[in-house]
């Protein structure tokens, strides 16, 4: 208690150090940024000038009387709407003050397109970087360039060119979410690697050695457990012990002595427990979550820019067309994800989850070999395809040890975890990756890839236990069925609805909706691709903090039928919203509450999976969750083919909506059969 | 005493034997027939090959604008079974290859690959099923126009048009054709077509004399200027054109580049035929030494093309171009 309290702390205390860090980093970027952007925008002003200034030294050149030079204005207005960091240009003749020709400003427009919050936001990032103006160097912004146009050896006019400070306040907004998005990636990623660290070096250990004390003071003087450990605490268990050893030494030399009372000496080390050798639990959730992170870490990488990948390589050789191509493998790993889970399931059955996570790497590094070897789009659909089978094999495997050594009543919470750490590797590879291939380029973030799955592969084989004592006794059970598991699956209604009405709806709107419809429809609606990013990726970010939450209220409550029943309708009613609204705040708004609905469905769904064949002698969990993941694979895999068939004949908005009336009948179907199920169980009883 | 008067220029590319191909022994024989001399595309069609020392021999025939010696150019072809034909223009297109109607999927040339350029509008021309593909088995090639509302565009930009004059030979097929285009345009971009035609001789030509008579014409049909899209007619004449129709102060923009260098066209937007010989010799390597299948490769487009000004004809005019143009244009004085 006193220790989990103390790494509580520690948490805590890293936490708010790290927001600190990430505060003051902040106010030094964004600080850095205005007064290092500013030489930049005067170079540029320059250069628009200088091409104002050429192209009317050169109409004087080939004989274009000065004052005949034709449609000044309409260029200028032109030249200024494709600079956006230019509010203005203006040609003045340099003999008197009359102006030539200028540009029309587009100020007005500009602050009346935007919405009051944006404003005070970009005003609040403004002074934020005065601030550190302030404390880390002057700022010394220049506005306007002039240009003079000489013809002849004479000056004849001065071009002004006017930088818009609406544009830097809004690159100042644009740069601080992206160091946002890279602190939060940042920190999450410290947050995984604190908790198991804390976990292998401080909790444990201190546990032990809690558990050892209280064993002692309750007079349990057997042998305790964690004395093999090679740390601080191995060593204290193992004095411990060498005491305990010596209490039985002397027993044993008194048994020998033949005038003591036999029976007292038994009586004294049967009430001590002289003998008994405590045997721990080993295995821990903690075991399969730095590795599983990690590996999902390595594998997203690449998905920022997979599609661009593809396109890059497509060739008049390859098997569809180049949008298709585009596409092509996602929807391949999906579905060779969804092929494989099942298999994996079984093979858990009979090997164990570790040798199974370390078989699964060489598909999914063999698959980003071939990636980095691949000649066109086909062989990167048949790489991401090989990777598919490790991926399936390997999140099976750490989703199956997380619910064997998952007690009882924290299923769900256990199960968030996975989640979790599967969310949080979702959001921190993606913004992480997008920023490697920026920087080096595709392929060299498959060789990272790779290297971070080997790193996992080593954390795996360091990590996991090869005794499940659930999973054990689960697998003898199991023997002797492992004959028929998906026709008796059939037979079992409430299963069936789940992954009919929850699980596959919920993918569906995952990969059509967030993955396929969001972007195409935002950048449809001009919103740059960095918005895009962050809009999805609000997503991830509802669904990390709320998950564990929504999934522990799930475990109190007991109805995690209920729970993801109305989270799938209410993911529907979400995308009702969108119907005739065309604007990017709304879409942001859906994104966060579809996330917010996923978060109650994500953990508990496996739950309640798990529930549904609980009753049922016939299957096991594993293989339960296994189906669960195929099935939701094939309404990933849907999920895209759906919306874009939808988009075919009608509206984005009408989709939308369309697909949220879709979700919320799945949801009120899987409401009636629920009940009905329900009650039948109360009629037999 | 030969029937046919054939210009057979040979121009034999041979290459190398440095960069020889290990697995042909023999250089692919290419058979260009073009409609009037071997000009700046089929030159940099054979530099193509030269410039690279690809084991290529190219072998230009010109039909000098007769059609009459078609047929038995087709014939000899079909004998000497060449690796590849090239066709330049749409008559000689139109003889050798054959349009959908006739052959289908199939070529006038049987089984010998074959490639166009320079023909104005091969869709309408029935060479090709559309703008990307042949849906011919063994027929492909390249555009060579730029696209009709681009050009628009940019002669609006350099003077506001509401009524745009065309003057053609009624026997001209493409005439009819761009005439058909600008027509379907006129609404969107907002301007009135005035469609002339110059009336033929005997000899089934028109009469270069009548050129001012018509271009009056169109002045008095309140025409605001003249465009000059696809008209062999008026290439050939440019000169007696554009300066009729700056004696009657109407301004000619033209899809022809000569138009404007060899005449007082005001403005031409177009593409070099240097670079469509470029682009049609890419895309014959990729049927001689890729072995793609014409069909299968697409009909591809220059993306940029040249906007040139004639500062001579902007001055008779008075009618400078304005800022936008310039930064953009090639002028020529």
């Amino acid at each position: 208690m006193m220790f989990s309290r103390f790494a509580r702390h520690f948490l805590l205390t890293m936490s708010v150090a790290m927001s600190l860090a990430a505060f003051l980093s902040v106010v030094v970027t964004l600080a850095e940024f205005n007064s290092g952007l500013n030489p930049f925008l005067l170079a540029k002003a320059r250069s628009v000038s200088e091409s104002v200034k050429q192209n009317l030294e050169y109409a004087s050149e080939i004989g274009i009387p000065f004052s005949e030079i034709r449609g000044v204005s309409k260029y200028l207005t032109d030249l200024t709407a494709e600079h956006r960091e230019i509010s203005g240009i203006s040609i003045a003749a340099a003999n008197s003050s009359v102006h030539l020709g200028e540009s029309e400003t587009r100020l007005l427009e500009i602050e009346s397109t935007k919405s009051k919050a944006i404003l005070l936001a970009q005003q609040t990032l403004d002074s934020i970087s005065k601030l550190g103006t302030f404390i880390f160097g002057s700022d010394n912004r220049k506005q306007t360039v002039l240009t003079d146009v000489v013809v002849n050896g004479a000056t004849v006019a001065r071009v002004q060119t006017t930088l818009d400070e609406n544009y830097v306040n809004s690159q100042l907004t644009s740069i601080f979410l992206d160091t946002f998005v890279l602190l939060l990636a940042a920190c999450l990623i410290a947050v995984e690697v604190v908790v198991v660290c804390v976990n292998s070096t401080i909790t444990v250990p201190f546990r032990l050695v809690e558990t050892a004390i209280v064993k002692c003071a309750e007079g349990h003087l057997g042998t305790y457990h964690g004395s093999d450990r090679k740390d601080w605490a191995g060593r204290f268990i193992a004095a411990m012990n060498r005491q305990n050893e010596k209490i039985r030494k002397t027993l044993e030399q008194l048994l020998q002595t033949k005038h003591i009372a036999q029976d007292e000496v038994r009586a004294f080390a049967k009430k001590y427990k002289l003998y008994r050798v405590e045997d721990g639990n080993k295995a821990s959730v903690t075991d399969a979550r730095i590795p599983l992170f990690v590996f999902c870490l390595a594998d997203e990488l690449q998905k920022s820019f997979l599609p661009f990948f593809s396109m890059e390589y497509y060739g008049e050789n390859d098997w569809f067309e180049k949008d298709i191509m585009m596409g092509l493998p996602i929807s391949a790993f999906m579905i060779v994800v969804a092929i494989i889970s099942p298999f994996s399931g079984q093979l858990i059955e009979r090997f164990s989850n570790k040798k199974l996570y370390l078989a699964g790497l060489i598909p999914a590094i063999g698959g980003y070999i071939f990636c980095i070897l691949a000649q066109d789009a086909n062989d990167i659909v048949i790489a991401r395809s090989i990777t598919a089978i490790g991926y399936g094999i390997i999140t099976i495997s750490c989703q199956s040890y997380i619910a064997a050594v998952a007690e009882e009543g924290s299923r769900a919470k256990a199960m968030a975890t996975y989640v979790g750490v599967t969310m949080t590797a979702t959001m921190c590879g993606t913004a992480i990756g997008a920023i490697l291939a920026d920087w080096i380029g595709y392929k060299p973030v498959f060789v990272i890839a790779i290297s971070l799955m080997v790193l996992a592969g080593f954390l795996g084989w360091r990590m996991l236990q090869t005794e499940l004592p659930s999973l054990k006794s689960e697998a003898t059970s199991t023997a002797s069925k492992a004959g028929k598991p998906f026709i008796t699956l059939i037979g079992n209604t409430q299963f069936v609805a789940i992954l009919m009405f929850c699980a596959i709806p919920t993918k569906i709107v995952l990969t059509g909706f967030l993955y396929f419809f969001v972007p195409i429809y935002l950048a449809s609606l001009d919103a740059s691709q960095s918005e895009i990013g962050r809009i999805m990726m609000a997503y991830s970010l509802i669904i990390i903090p709320i998950s564990p939450l929504a999934s522990r209220l799930s475990d109190q409550l007991g109805k995690n039928l209920s729970v993801i029943t109305y989270a799938t309708i209410a993911s529907g009613v979400a995308l009702l919203a969108l119907y005739q609204n065309t604007n990017v705040i709304s879409v942001f708004i859906v994104v966060a509450l579809v996330g917010l609905a996923h978060a109650f469905i994500k953990a508990p769904i496996m739950v309640a999976v798990m529930e549904a064949v609980e009753k049922d002698q016939q299957i096991s969990r594993t293989g339960a969750l296994s189906y669960l993941r195929m099935f939701e694979r094939v309404g990933s895999a849907a999920g895209p083919l759906i919306v874009a068939a939808l988009l075919v004949k009608q509206e984005y908005t009408t989709v939308a909506a369309f697909l949220g009336a879709a979700i919320i009948s799945a949801g009120i179907i899987m409401l009636l059969v629920s009940r009905s199920s329900k009650q039948e169980v109360q009629v037999h009883a | 005493m030969p029937k046919v008067m054939l210009i057979i220029a040979a121009l034999v590319v041979m290459t190398g034997a440095t960069r020889a191909r290990e697995d042909v022994l023999e250089p692919y024989q290419v058979h260009m027939v073009v409609w009037r001399g071997c000009e700046e595309a089929c030159r940099s069609f054979t530099h193509y090959f030269e410039s690279r020392k690809l084991p290529v021999n190219v072998t230009v025939t010109d039909v000098a604008k007769d059609k009459g010696l078609l047929p038995e150019v087709k014939q000899r072809l079909i004998k000497e079974r060449p690796d590849l034909v090239i066709t330049w223009g749409t008559t000689v297109t139109r003889s050798l290859i054959g349009t959908i109607d006739d052959y289908g999927t199939g070529s006038g040339l049987g089984d010998i690959p074959s490639l166009f350029m320079i023909v104005a509008d091969p869709v309408r021309a029935g060479i090709i099923v559309d703008h990307e593909t042949s849906g011919r088995l063994l027929v492909t090639g390249v555009h060579n126009r730029v696209n009709e509302t681009v050009q628009l565009k940019h002669i609006f930009e350099y003077h506001p048009i509401k009524r745009l004059a065309v003057i053609n030979e009624p026997n001209a097929v493409n005439s009819r054709q761009n005439t058909q285009k600008l027509a379907a345009l006129s609404d969107q971009l907002g301007f009135e077509v005035i469609a002339l035609e110059y009336s033929l001789g005997a000899d089934d030509r028109a009469d270069p004399a009548e050129i001012p008579l018509k271009i009056a014409e169109a002045k008095a049909l309140d025409a605001d200027a003249l465009y000059v899209g696809s008209s062999s007619f008026n290439l050939e004449n440019r000169r007696s054109y554009t300066e009729a129709a700056i004696s009657e102060n109407l301004p000619v923009f033209s899809a022809y580049e000569q138009m404007v260098r060899d005449g007082m066209a005001l403005m031409s937007v177009s593409n070099s035929y240097k670079n469509v010989g470029k682009l049609a010799a890419s895309q014959a390597y990729q049927i001689l030494f890729k072995a793609q299948p014409p069909g299968e490769l697409s009909v591809k487009a220059l993306e940029r093309f040249s906007v040139l000004v004639n500062m001579q004809a902007a001055n008779r005019l008075s009618l400078y171009p304005p800022l936008s143009i310039i930064s953009i244009a090639k002028i020529v004085q």
